[in-house]
């Protein structure tokens, strides 16, 4: 009797089953694939999500648009123009800096910007008329507003060099105290 | 080393029947009439599997016709490590769950299969030589059992259709249900004996 019950579900499943596929299926399904096929070369597949994200990201903080300040790196040998005008002068060592457009991306005009200059920040100082090794660090409000536009290394404030003769101003108490001889 | 498809496909041609493994190649190579084969040889397994899940015909062609598409489109993350139908019934499972999951679709089935329930009884009465009483009651137990697997916990039901379909081994559903194999059996045991236990209480079969 278990068994004819058996049979019995296997017929009730089966009837529930009882179905096949239209004859336009086929066709159907041909169609959405010409619709729907895939793309080749499928690079995109090859490039792990997590690369893709980061390098969009990298692309909007460094972008013209996603930054106020742009990182000195990026800023280092390519020309800038200084002063614009002297009037903008703000201390006796900064001066504007105008930062020419850089990628094609920035659309807005080219922005100012104050940064302290120094000698060693202008790529060819002889013709820029400055002596490296005489001229003031940091330069002169007067050295700057004679200046021509001067293509500059880099616009960050060049290392402090120390020579023998700052010594003794940079000796600090405790090394006199000592009877340190510099 | 990028496969051929002209030549792979005359290979293909020329052996009687090329198996889904070299079907499978070939279409990933860019042959869509290989795939097209690949169809045309598991249209009725999918169809069926969609079937029992979202239990509508028009339904559940939709679903195939989904399944093999997203097959398609995917073909080149397939690697294998199953065979090829054990995975395109997998995809077209996960496309049936999420259709059944639509409440308005849901709905509709409902009133669809309760509408077929109950025109079957006439429509159901076979040609036999068997006696009119004889032939009422077999119709009234078939008509019962749909009604009572339909009412079954949704997981038994599924195990049970599918099992019983005779499409599939018990492997290839413990695969599309990403359940182990000793699950699958205890279900479609449990569904068994629900059933029977329920036909039992309704006086309509007796197993003793």
């Amino acid at each position: 009797m278990s068994a004819d019950l058996d049979r019995e579900i296997d017929r009730a499943v089966r009837s529930l089953l009882d179905a096949e596929p239209s004859e336009v299926f086929g066709a159907r399904v041909r169609a959405s694939m010409d619709a729907r096929r895939p793309h080749r070369p499928r690079m995109a597949s090859l490039i792990p999500a997590g690369v893709g994200a980061a390098a969009i990201v990298l692309a909007i903080v460094l972008a013209p648009w996603g930054t106020t300040e742009r990182p000195p790196h990026l800023l280092a040998g390519r020309d800038v123009q200084l002063p614009t005008p002297v009037a903008d002068v703000a201390g006796p060592h900064e001066a504007t800096v105008v930062q020419p457009r850089q990628t094609t991306f920035n659309r807005e005009a080219d922005r100012k910007r104050r940064r302290i200059v120094t000698a060693a920040s202008i790529a060819e100082p002889a013709a820029a008329g400055i002596d490296a090794l005489t001229a003031p660090k940091p330069l002169s409000v007067d050295t700057l507003a004679t200046l021509p536009p001067t293509p500059l290394t880099s616009i960050q404030p060049a290392p402090l060099r120390v020579t023998a003769l700052d010594l003794p101003a940079l000796a600090m108490p405790s090394d006199a105290a000592r009877g340190v001889d510099r | 080393m990028p496969v051929r498809p002209s030549n792979d496909r005359v290979n293909a041609l020329e052996a009687a029947e090329p198996d889904d493994g070299m079907l499978v190649r070939l279409a990933q190579a860019g042959d869509a009439r290989a795939f097209g084969d690949l169809v045309d040889r598991h249209r009725r397994a999918v169809f069926r599997a969609a079937l029992a899940a979202v239990g509508s015909p028009a339904e559940a062609e939709d679903v195939a016709q989904e399944a093999f598409v997203t097959a398609f489109q995917k073909l080149d993350t397939f690697r294998g490590e199953a065979s090829f139908k054990t995975w395109l019934l997998a995809i077209t499972w996960r496309k049936a769950i999420d259709r059944r999951k639509s409440v308005v679709r849901w709905m509709q089935r409902v009133a669809v299969s309760r509408a077929e329930d109950e025109a079957n009884p006439v429509d159901d009465v076979p040609e036999t030589r068997r006696s009119q009483e004889q032939t009422l009651m077999a119709t009234e137990l078939q008509r019962e059992l749909r009604r009572l697997i339909h009412a079954l916990p949704r997981k038994l039901r599924d195990t049970l259709l599918l099992a019983g379909s005779g499409e599939y081994s018990y492997d290839e559903i413990a695969s599309m249900l990403a359940i182990p194999l000793g699950t699958v059996k205890w279900r479609v045991s449990e569904a068994r004996r629900v059933l029977r236990m329920k036909l039992e209480s309704k006086g309509l079969f007796d197993v003793r």
